[in-house]
């Protein structure tokens, strides 16, 4: 199972701060002892990493290690994200960090007030799955916080499920982006609790098929119940595709052999 | 046109042929074999080996009998009702106006799991109705156990005989009746013993993990997977339509892992819940008829405490 800290795209909810604190330093740590260009974008009234962060920062003949982007600068309120202009502005601070001489670039940003309306959240869910597969392929890595007490724990779930990895989320998978806009990762285990997040997280992937397929690698896939494939089914349906699903469960091949799933095809991962 | 006994018989014409010899067994199965040949009626034999070369011996050559393998057709009642109603459908599908098959079940099946195959063999009788059967199912009366064969004469309408004339049987159940009956299945000595894991009220996952840690290497890893499903899939049917608490059980053997999930609940209403499915799942009602699937046994009962599914995989024959 991938860290948090080995992940490029993680997810801390967090009641507690310290704790929250506590693993954002090391997230950060680890991207200073990697050469990575840093931004942090912390939490409203929030200090401890801020103090911290210029106290550790690298005296370096390359400009601005490290940045620290008020709260207030970095969000609107009530602002309802563009995913691919987001995308696109990190895109462009990944690449002036490696023009600058570092080896990539890494954000930890607090994003809570990106999601406090439904309108904002389903954005920010698909903007969550796509930078993901941007950062399958260039060297940048995020750690997104938000504030379960002010969210809640369905609100948290939603998004987290759509990261790398996730801390204390309560969430039981993971659906993330692979590579290419026609594959994604499914890791973790899918039963009746985690039915209506799933579908929720499915439609907000984006899926493109090639050649009328998508592939899902499941290769880290631990369970998934009928329920949770015939949603993938109705998916595919809806979507006019053929969901591909790469697992090493035998369960699975013989739950769509049981199900006769017309557009879900699993096959067993090698 | 059906021809034979079942002339006229609309759906399901489900017949025990009980035997106690070769002649007799020959008797019951040649005529209605050959009969059907000559009608053009599909005529199927699902034997084991030995009684299915002693068929195949007598018949005329030429006879355009098909003979199927029995075991792997009856190694689970709910896999056995899904490949024969394929095997009807394709059947009608190809233009038969009658169906014919003789079959047995293996003599392993009258043993400590006869239950799920008792409520097969009354299960069918709607299962199948819907395609123009006929069938004997041949049962041996010098191995079947005499409480076998009062199941056997309790789920067929009728009895072949080997003088050809069929009888109705007084004793049989209507299915909504036989399925809904207490039937307790034979004990499994590994439940004495302690069991390897026990929760109340266990998230599915955490039921889950408990099949996993019981887990002692015997079994193939499919059998373990395919058991784990079968036991998240009766948890979350206790969870959604049961009385709490829920409590699961978990024992480990040599040569199997037998796991009970126990409500304060009557279990399900439908009786042919596991046999068959129930819709598509959209609205649920998979979940039992997967664990059938998925496991070498399941025994479903009532009994004062509520009602319990218990699930085996590996030998279920102890």
């Amino acid at each position: 199972m991938t860290t948090a800290i080995e992940s490029s795209h993680a997810c801390w909810s967090y009641g507690d701060h310290q704790a929250l604190d506590e693993y954002a330093k090391e997230f950060l740590r680890a991207g200073l002892a990697a050469g990575e260009r840093i931004w942090y974008v912390p939490r409203p009234r929030s200090q401890g990493i801020t103090d911290w962060l210029r106290s550790v920062s690298p005296r370096s003949s390359r400009p601005d290690p490290v940045r620290i982007i008020p709260w207030q600068d970095a969000y609107t309120a009530g602002q309802v994200v563009d995913p691919a202009a987001q995308i696109a502005a990190y895109a462009a601070v990944t690449d002036a960090a490696l023009a600058d001489g570092f080896s990539g670039f890494r954000v930890v940003a607090d994003v809570t007030a990106m999601v406090r309306t439904p309108e904002q959240r389903d954005a920010f869910a698909r903007y969550e799955y796509a930078i993901g597969r941007y950062m399958h392929t260039a060297p940048m890595r995020a750690l997104c916080t938000y504030d379960r007490t002010e969210l809640g724990d369905r609100v948290v779930a939603e998004l987290a499920c759509l990261h790398e990895t996730s801390h204390a989320s309560g969430v039981t998978f993971q659906l993330h982006a692979g590579p290419t806009e026609d594959e994604a990762i499914l890791d973790g285990e899918l039963d009746m609790a985690s039915e209506d997040l799933l579908s929720g997280a499915l439609w907000r992937t984006g899926l493109a098929p090639s050649g009328g397929e998508v592939t899902v690698d499941a290769g880290r896939l631990r369970f998934i119940d009928h329920r949770s494939l015939l949603l993938v089914q109705r998916y595919a349906q809806e979507r006019r595709m053929t969901v591909v699903l790469r697992t090493g469960l035998s369960s699975a091949l013989h739950l769509a052999e049981l199900l006769e799933l017309p557009d879900v095809r699993v096959e067993m991962a090698r | 046109m059906r021809t034979g006994a079942a002339a006229g018989h609309a759906g399901y014409f489900h017949t025990a042929g009980c035997f106690g010899s070769d002649d007799e067994l020959l008797g019951l199965a040649v005529p209605f074999l050959t009969g059907g040949a000559a009608s053009g009626e599909t005529s199927v034999v699902v034997l084991n080996d030995r009684n299915a070369q002693l068929v195949r011996d007598a018949l005329p050559a030429g006879a355009a009998v098909i003979f199927l393998p029995g075991g792997a057709v009856y190694e689970r009642p709910a896999a056995a009702i899904r490949s024969y109603r394929k095997l009807l459908a394709g059947h009608v599908a190809a233009g038969a106006s009658q169906i014919r098959i003789f079959g047995d079940l293996t003599a392993v099946t009258h043993g400590a799991t006869w239950d799920w195959w008792a409520r097969y063999e009354s299960a069918i009788n709607r299962a199948y109705d819907d395609f123009p059967l006929w069938s004997i199912c041949a049962y041996d009366t010098r191995t079947t156990p005499p409480a076998a064969l009062a199941d056997v004469m309790r789920t067929h309408p009728w009895t072949a005989l080997p003088d050809g004339r069929n009888v109705p049987n007084a004793g049989f159940t209507d299915p909504h009746l036989y399925l809904g009956e207490r039937h307790p299945p034979t004990p499994d000595p590994v439940l004495d013993g302690e069991p390897a894991a026990e929760l109340i009220d266990p998230t599915l996952s955490e039921a889950r993990q408990a099949v996993r840690g019981a887990d002692r290497g015997h079994l193939a890893s499919t059998e373990v997977d395919d058991l784990v499903v079968a036991v998240s899939e009766a948890v979350a049917n206790a969870q959604r339509h049961g009385s709490g608490p829920v409590r699961l059980r978990v024992w480990s053997s040599i040569d199997r892992l037998v796991v009970t999930v126990t409500d304060a609940g009557t279990g399900p209403e439908d009786p042919f819940a596991g046999l068959v499915p129930a819709g598509d799942g959209t609205n649920g009602g998979l979940g039992l008829w997967i664990a059938h699937q998925s496991c070498n046994h399941v025994a479903l009962y009532r009994h004062d405490d509520g009602f319990t599914v218990r699930l085996t995989a590996g030998d279920p024959h102890h």
